[in-house]
C-alpha cells in the first residue's frame, strides 16, 4: 500500500451523498429528464437516423431500416412533386399570412377608431374571433360546400348578379387561394385581437398631440401607429406563419391536394409519403428538411426582434 | 398670430358641467393664464380652444374666424400637454420636426435648421439623436416645449407643463417661455393651478372657479383688488388673513366685530359698506401688509389689550408669535390671534422671535372687505 493516497479525501459513498443531500436534486429532476428524452429527444434522434435509411414497414423488401446514406435527400431535392409543393407553400404561406395580418390590422384599427358604439364594437370583435373556435376540419368542410362549383353558395351569389361561377377548388392557384380565403376567415381574428390590444395600449394624448401638430390620418398611421405596433404585427405574422408551416386540415378536406397533386403542400406530401406509402425513411428526410426550415425562420425572426429591441414603448 | 374670443362656452360630460358659462377675450400677442383649483374648468376651456373638445354650447373664434367646429389640425395651434404626449418611439429631433413635417411646406434643410435653432433656445441640442424615452423628465419637458414652439402657430396653448419639475428648472423654463413669447409676440394661453406661476408669467390672469370665470385682469389688479372672496384667498402666498366680522353701526361710527376684536373703519371704508347685503362682512388683509408693533396704537385705546383698534382706519390685531418660517430675506410668522385664530404676517428676516407678543397693524387702505362669508362674496371696497 502506498501512502500517497492516504491523505486524499475518498469519494463519499452513495449513502453519504444521499444523507448530505447532494444527490437529491438529481433524483428529483431525473424522471422528468427521462420522460422528455423518451418522448421528445429520443424519437427526434431516431427519426434523424431513419432519414438516412430505407424503411417500408409492410413491404417485403425493407422490413427493417437499412442505411442508404443521403439517398433520401437526393430523392427529395430532385422530386418535382416536392418542389411544386414548396412553391405552393411559398405562395400560401407568404401571401396568405400577409393577407391575414394586413386584414387583421386594418380591421383592428377600423374597429378601434371608427366604431364608437361600445356594444357594436365588442359585438364585431366577438364575431371576428368566433371562427377561431371552429374545428379546422369543420371550417374547411363549410367552405368546401360554399365553394362547390354547382349548387355552392358562392357561385350561386355570383349567378344572381349575372356572373358565371368558377371552379374554386379545381385548379392550382385558385384552389390554393380558396383555401387561403377559408383560412383567413377562420384566423383573421388572431392578428385582429393582438393589434387591437396593442392599439388600445397606446396613449390617447399622443394622438391628440398629433392632431394638434396637424398630422393627417395617413401620417398619423405611418409615423405613429404603425412604428409602435410593428413588433406586435410581426409576432402575429410569425404565429400565423408557424401555423401555415404545419397547415394540413383544410387542405385535406377541401382539395385533398388535388386536382391531381396541384395544391399539395410539403406537410401534406410528407403525410402521403409517410402514412399512405409507408416510406418512413423518405418521410423522415422530408420532415427534417421542413424542420430545419422552421428553425431558420425562427432564427431570422429572433434576429429581427433583437435589432428592434425596445422598439415599442 | 391672432386673438382668441370665447363666448358663453359651456361643456357638459353627461350630467357633469365642466365649464358653465365662460367668456373671455385674449388679445393678439398676449400671455393669458387660466388659473384655478382642480376641477375649475380651466383645462376644459384650453382643450376647447385646441379643438380637442366640442363645446356643448358657445363659440370660439380666432380673430374674426369662428373655429368652434374646426378639428385641431385645421386650427393652426400648438400645445404642450400636461403629460407631454411625446412620440416615445422617435428621437428628440423627430419629435420636434414632426409638426413641420406635418405642415409639409418646408424643405428638409429648412426643417433641420428650424429644429436646431429651437433646440438651441431650449437646451435640447445634446440629445437630438436620442430617443425621448431615454431622457430625464426635465429633458422631455424641454422637448415638448420645443415641439410646440418650432412652428409659428396662431395660438400657443400650455396645459400645466411645468407641474412635475423641480423648482429651479421650473423657474428657468418659465422665464425661457416668457422670453420667447415676448420676442415672437405669440398669443399664448397657459393653464396652471399654481397661482404663483400665474402671477409671474401672465400678462393677464383669468381666475376660474366652479366652471366660471370669476375675475380677469392683470396680476396686480387681481392681487390688489380681488373681485371675490375666493380670488382673495386663492391668489397670493402666504394665504390672505380673513376675519369673519359682523357689521355694527353706532352713532357715526362703523365697526366690524370679530369676536373680541373690533375694527373701527375709516370713513372711506365705512362708506363702501353701504352696498353690503347684510351684517356679515369678511375682512381680509394680506400677510405682506401687516407690520409689527410692540404696543397698540397710542390714541384712544380703551386700555383693554385684547381689543383690536384703529381710528384713522388703521387695523390692529394683538397676537403671539408661534412659528417662524424662513423664506430667504423674509420670515413668515404664524401668530395666534384673539379667539384662537391664526394670523400670518411677512416681516424682514430675524426681526421676531417665537413667543413674542405684540400687534400686527395694517393700513385701512390695505383691507379687503367682502359682502358675506361665502366664496362668491363680492368685494365691497
Amino acid at each position: 500500500m502506498s501512502t500517497i493516497g492516504e491523505n486524499l479525501p475518498r469519494a463519499p459513498a452513495i449513502k453519504e451523498r444521499l444523507s448530505n443531500g447532494r444527490l437529491i436534486p438529481y433524483l428529483l429532476v431525473g424522471p422528468t429528464i427521462l420522460v422528455v428524452f423518451l418522448v421528445t429527444i429520443g424519437p427526434l434522434l431516431w427519426s434523424l437516423w431513419l432519414s438516412f435509411t430505407r424503411w417500408k414497414p409492410g413491404s417485403i423488401a425493407f422490413q427493417n431500416p437499412e442505411f442508404t446514406g443521403v439517398e433520401n435527400f437526393v430523392w427529395l431535392v430532385t422530386n418535382e412533386r416536392f418542389i411544386a409543393s414548396v412553391v405552393n407553400f411559398a405562395y400560401y404561406g407568404g401571401v396568405g399570412v400577409l393577407l391575414q395580418v394586413a386584414l387583421g390590422t386594418l380591421l383592428a384599427l377600423a374597429l378601434y377608431n371608427h366604431v364608437e358604439n361600445r356594444v357594436l364594437r365588442v359585438g364585431l370583435l366577438t364575431l371576428f374571433t368566433v371562427p377561431m373556435m371552429y374545428a379546422p376540419l369543420v371550417a374547411g368542410r363549410i367552405w368546401q360546400l360554399l365553394f362547390l362549383p354547382g349548387g355552392g353558395v358562392v357561385n350561386g351569389l355570383l349567378g344572381t348578379v349575372g356572373l358565371t361561377g368558377v371552379g374554386w377548388l379545381n385548379s392550382r392557384w385558385l384552389g390554393l387561394t380558396s383555401i387561403m380565403i377559408a383560412d383567413t376567415w377562420q384566423w383573421v381574428g388572431l392578428p385582429l385581437l393582438i393589434v387591437y390590444g396593442g392599439r388600445a395600449s397606446l396613449s390617447e394624448s399622443m394622438y391628440e398631440a398629433a392632431r394638434v401638430d396637424g398630422a393627417s390620418r395617413w401620417m398619423t398611421f405611418r409615423r405613429i401607429t404603425f412604428p409602435q405596433l410593428r413588433n406586435l404585427i410581426v409576432i402575429a405574422g410569425l404565429l400565423r406563419f408557424m401555423d401555415a408551416y404545419k397547415f394540413f386540415d383544410k387542405l385535406f378536406i377541401m382539395t385533398g391536394g388535388g386536382p391531381g397533386t396541384a395544391t399539395e403542400l410539403p406537410t401534406y406530401f410528407a403525410y402521403l409519403v409517410g402514412f399512405q406509402n409507408f416510406n418512413i425513411g423518405q418521410a423522415a428526410a422530408l420532415t427534417w428538411v421542413l424542420g430545419l426550415g422552421s428553425v431558420v425562420t425562427l432564427f431570422l425572426f429572433w434576429r429581427y426582434m433583437s435589432t428592434v429591441q425596445g422598439g415599442t414603448n | 398670430m391672432t386673438g382668441v374670443t370665447i363666448e358663453n362656452l359651456r361643456k357638459e360630460y353627461g350630467s357633469i358641467v365642466a365649464t358653465n358659462d365662460v367668456s373671455l377675450d385674449i388679445a393678439d400677442g398676449e400671455l393669458a393664464v387660466l388659473v384655478g383649483p382642480s376641477g375649475c374648468g380651466k383645462t376644459t376651456t384650453l382643450r376647447s380652444i385646441a379643438g380637442l373638445e366640442t363645446p356643448t354650447d358657445g363659440t370660439i373664434a380666432f380673430g374674426d374666424a369662428d373655429v368652434t367646429n374646426d378639428p385641431p389640425q385645421d386650427r393652426d395651434i400648438s400645445m404642450v400637454f400636461q403629460n407631454l404626449a411625446l412620440y416615445p418611439h422617435m428621437t428628440t429631433f423627430d419629435n420636434i420636426a414632426f409638426p413641420l413635417q406635418a405642415e409639409n411646406n418646408a424643405s428638409e434643410a429648412e426643417i433641420r435648421e428650424a429644429v436646431e435653432s429651437i433646440a438651441r433656445d431650449l437646451d435640447c441640442e445634446d440629445f437630438l439623436d436620442q430617443r425621448v424615452v431615454e431622457l430625464s423628465g426635465g429633458q422631455q419637458q424641454r422637448v415638448a416645449l420645443a415641439r410646440a414652439l418650432v412652428r409659428e402657430p396662431e395660438v400657443f396653448l400650455m396645459d400645466e407643463p411645468f407641474s412635475d419639475l423641480d423648482e429651479l428648472l421650473k423657474r428657468k423654463l418659465r422665464s425661457e417661455v416668457v422670453r420667447l413669447q415676448h420676442e415672437r409676440e405669440i398669443t399664448m394661453v397657459h393653464v396652471t393651478h399654481d397661482q404663483e406661476e400665474a402671477i409671474t408669467m401672465g400678462d393677464r390672469l383669468v381666475v376660474m372657479n366652479g366652471g366660471d370665470v370669476v375675475q380677469m385682469g392683470d396680476p396686480d389688479t387681481v392681487f390688489n383688488e380681488p373681485a371675490e372672496l375666493f380670488v382673495a384667498q386663492f391668489i397670493g402666498s402666504p394665504q390672505i388673513n380673513r376675519f369673519d366680522c359682523t357689521l355694527e353701526r353706532t352713532s357715526g361710527e362703523t365697526t366690524l366685530r370679530n369676536g373680541d376684536l373690533d375694527f373701527s373703519l375709516s370713513d372711506d371704508l365705512a362708506a363702501s359698506l353701504d352696498g353690503a347685503g347684510g351684517e356679515e362682512i369678511a375682512l381680509c388683509v394680506r400677510p405682506q401688509h401687516f407690520s409689527w408693533a410692540e404696543r397698540a396704537p397710542e390714541n384712544e385705546s380703551d386700555g383693554n389689550g385684547s381689543d383690536g383698534d384703529g381710528s384713522n382706519g388703521e387695523l390692529s390685531v394683538p397676537v403671539t408669535v408661534e412659528v417662524i418660517e424662513k423664506i430667504g430675506t423674509e420670515d413668515v410668522v404664524r401668530c395666534r390671534g384673539p379667539n384662537g385664530s391664526e394670523v400670518l404676517a411677512v416681516v424682514a428676516s430675524g426681526t421676531l422671535d417665537e413667543g413674542a407678543e405684540g400687534y400686527l397693524r395694517a393700513e385701512g387702505a390695505n383691507a379687503h372687505l367682502f359682502d358675506g362669508y361665502d366664496e362668491h362674496a363680492e368685494r365691497l371696497n
